[in-house]
């Protein structure tokens, strides 16, 4: 079995392709939750304010935490982009390896 | 095939064999790693304390106001804490879990301060514990959501 570089690199950045693809999905998914879940939240806090069964401080007080929780689900979009890439990084050494090991009559 | 012919045709398989091993072995030595590996029982203490947070909220929510006093409600507050600094505790002896680190340290923090605040002012009203339960479910969500990620790491 011949080791054609140009035919493994196209292979490394087919499945790079492909692994990113499916956890942008997820990128997508998780972020439209934290959006809708922050627009519930807002609207609930800002119906409690104007009905005045919340002090401005209060009030004050939630929105300096929102700031909090946009930095806690910022650390899991992370997470999720780690995995993504540790995924697509290691499908492009399994494609090199199992070329290199083709090509020396391993496999 | 004469003793010569043999012996270079073993040299060169075995040749062969030496620098297969040798490549597998440094591709295989550069697995990336950048997260941390899953674990189901993190993820199950992690949905374990959210619903625990939960229904501390909503029990003081469904309490009367005569009823809402810290005090009946402390040693529910520590059950929490304590879960919530057990799974710190998992995360910060895990390699690559800084981000997961992160956003439990946040989560702590703002739990710790909800509850002082209870603390401080004995009663809280049912408008400001519903906030505040609706903050922490807010804050538990990406914990859960790191340790669900990390389920879709391939092995290849």
């Amino acid at each position: 079995m011949t080791f054609n570089i140009n035919e493994v690199l196209a292979e490394m950045a087919g499945a790079v392709k492909n692994e990113v693809k499916d956890d942008w999905q997820s990128v997508k998914i998780t972020f439209g939750n934290f959006l809708q879940s922050r627009k519930d939240r807002l609207n609930l806090l800002a119906d409690f304010r104007m009905q005045g069964e919340i002090s401005e401080d209060f009030f004050q007080q939630r929105l300096a935490d929102e700031k909090d929780i946009i930095e806690s689900e910022l650390h899991a979009i992370a997470v999720i982009n780690k995995v993504a890439a540790q995924n697509a990084a290691n499908a492009a050494i399994a494609i090199l390896q199992k070329s290199v090991e083709g090509a020396v009559g391993l496999i | 095939m004469s003793i010569k012919q043999t012996y270079t045709r073993l040299c060169m398989q075995l040749q062969y064999f030496a620098a297969a091993t040798l490549i597998s072995t440094i591709v295989i030595g550069c697995q990336v790693r950048l997260v941390p590996q899953y674990s189901a029982e993190l993820e199950n203490q992690i949905i374990n304390g959210a619903k625990m947070t939960d229904k501390l909220y909503l029990e003081m929510i469904d309490a009367p106001a005569d009823k809402k006093n810290y005090l009946l409600y402390s040693e529910k507050y520590l059950d929490v804490e304590t879960e919530i600094n057990s799974i710190l505790f998992k995360n910060e002896a895990r390699e690559k879990a800084a981000d997961i680190i992160k956003s439990v340290k946040i989560l702590r923090d703002k739990f710790v301060k909800y509850k002082r605040d209870h603390k401080t002012r004995n009663s809280l009203s049912n408008p400001e514990l519903i906030l505040y339960n609706e903050d922490l479910k807010a804050f538990w969500a990406p914990v859960l959501v790191e340790e669900k990620a990390l389920s879709a790491v391939k092995q290849f």
